[in-house]
């Protein structure tokens, strides 16, 4: 089904649609990130749309990340700190807890890239073979219980060579841009 | 015939005011003007498979570079710099836009301007001739290299703002294979500062960021222990890191080289978490081409070698065959 701009106000309230847009700002609570997960997971258009906004918000905060020390448990380190951003009695100044709920989204959507990572590895080479470049800690269930079969997106060669040449536009938008690059940029498709 | 003789005078009486010294120093005015002018205009993109048209408006305020960049066909989508503030206006489940911290974090207008005056060793810059783009008369530029590892460029600019009205990346052959074109464009003191503002799109989303301009560092530089065996004259690395791609858990090195103009990225990874199988067909975006080969890795093992660039695809795969494990 194709996304229309009154389709979406038809599906959701008001209310849940500005949780899934904050979720995809970086601007939700961990709260709000576990309802909507929730009423994502509850709901087929629902996760459709989910899908796209990731796309979106992917782009837009850069989807290819540095290697740092370890990117999974920075994740799950994010995910603890989710929870104890929520707590009533923690009293922060206002740039912390900004630092905060902004990891507490970026967490939860890395949760779901994770999640997709290890559906994918069990798609593809079958139930009975772990991820195996995915640290323990990513398999298990935890409080945030992320979706696995969410994303449902199986890799394919065009998809690949697609990160790569996204990449490479990028790079060379951000190194020796021109018109041209430009131009892909903006109006660049995935599928 | 008779036209002929009218535009062969025409031309000849011009000639004198489009006396502005050597081809390369009307390229060098051409980036300037992008950056110091104001202008608002809409242009297309062709890319042999696709068009984009897009309007771009840019004033300088105040010394402040200001611009909007107005997606004109599909799903709205704007971007609108003021300073170093960026603010995105999309439709919600719009999954066509790619907007990278690259392309925001400096001017749009940079993203026209090119070094073609500084990349006279592999490239040969002539005069093509006065023609006419967007109802301008246009001055015709050729930059066109010197081997065939490379594309050639072709520019019309606009003889009194030095404006780029058009420009083509031609093969070695002539045949064109991207086509950048302004049908329409205000320049100068007509450009109404309202054209800056945000368009109204009910439903929209926008996000604003601070961008810092800075230029992010490669920290994981040193990790990189793949070298390309090969390339062409005039090539240099640019960049090298160590990075993960989106949603997957395997590290791929990359590379990216630039002689300038043209760029190229190399993408390696271990054959064992490599999800593309070798195929023969590459893959195109325009000039863009996407390539893979397999090459011997550490340890024993085959390295999967992916290099996207706007290089011819022979030249672009003499490079993949060429790397190896340092």
């Amino acid at each position: 089904m194709e996304w229309a701009p009154g389709w979406l106000a038809r599906v959701m309230s008001e209310q849940l649609r500005e949780s899934l847009s904050a979720v995809m700002d970086g601007e939700a609570n961990a709260f709000e990130v576990r309802r909507v997960l929730d009423e994502v997971r509850r709901d087929a258009e629902l996760r459709k749309v989910w899908n796209r906004w990731q796309l979106v918000s992917a782009a837009l905060h850069n989807d290819v990340v540095p290697a740092g020390p370890d990117r999974a448990d920075r994740v799950w380190a994010g995910l603890s700190d989710a929870s104890a951003a929520d707590s009533p009695v923690r009293q922060a100044g206002p740039g912390h807890r900004w630092n905060a709920r902004r990891l507490t989204a970026w967490a939860a959507v890395s949760a779901v890239a994770l999640a997709m990572v290890a559906a994918t590895y069990l798609a593809t080479f079958g139930g009975d073979r772990a991820p195996v470049a995915l640290p323990e800690s990513a398999a298990r269930p935890t409080d945030l219980d992320p979706p696995v079969a969410l994303p449902g997106q199986l890799p394919s060669e065009a998809r690949n060579v697609d990160v790569y040449l996204l990449h490479h536009m990028q790079q060379k938008a951000a190194k020796q841009p021109d018109v041209g690059v430009f131009a892909k940029l903006v109006t660049f498709e995935r599928e | 015939m008779c036209l002929g003789v009218v535009l062969r005078l025409v031309v000849g009486l011009l000639a004198p005011a489009l006396a502005w010294g050597a081809p390369p120093s009307w390229l060098a005015d051409m980036n300037r003007a992008f950056m110091d002018l104001n202008y608002d205009g809409v242009f297309s993109y062709f890319t042999g498979q696709d068009v984009a048209t897009l309007r771009i408006v840019h004033m300088v305020v105040d010394g402040e570079q200001r611009e909007r960049l107005v997606h004109l066909n599909g799903a709205p989508r704007e971007i609108i710099r003021r300073g170093n503030e960026v603010t995105r206006v999309l439709m919600p489940g719009d999954n066509l836009v790619e907007l990278s911290r690259g392309i925001a974090s400096g001017p749009f207008a940079r993203a026209f301007t090119s070094p073609f005056d500084r990349v006279s060793e592999h490239y040969v810059i002539s005069d093509l001739g006065v023609g006419r783009v967007a109802g301008r008369l246009a001055q015709g530029v050729a930059v066109m290299p010197n081997d065939s590892d490379r594309y050639g460029h072709r520019l019309w600019l606009d003889p009194e703002h030095r404006l780029l009205l058009r420009s083509e990346l031609v093969d070695r052959h002539g045949s064109r294979l991207e086509v950048f074109q302004f049908t329409q464009i205000e320049i100068g003191d007509g450009v109404d500062p309202s054209a800056l503002e945000p368009g109204r799109h009910e439903g929209a989303l926008a996000s604003v960021d601070a961008q810092s301009g800075g230029a992010e560092a490669d920290a994981d530089e040193a990790r990189v222990r793949w070298r390309a065996g090969w390339v062409p004259a005039g090539f240099s690395m640019a960049s090298s890191s160590v990075c993960y791609p989106q949603n997957r858990a395997e590290m791929v090195n990359t590379l990216m080289y630039t002689d300038g103009l043209a760029a190229f990225s190399i993408y390696v990874e271990d054959e064992r978490h490599a999800q593309a199988k070798a195929h023969a067909a590459a893959t195109r975006r325009g000039a863009t081409v996407a390539v893979t080969e397999f090459v011997p890795g550490p340890l024993g093992r085959r390295a999967q070698v992916t290099l996207v660039g706007e290089l011819p695809e022979p030249t672009v795969r003499r490079i993949a065959r060429s790397m190896y494990h340092d």
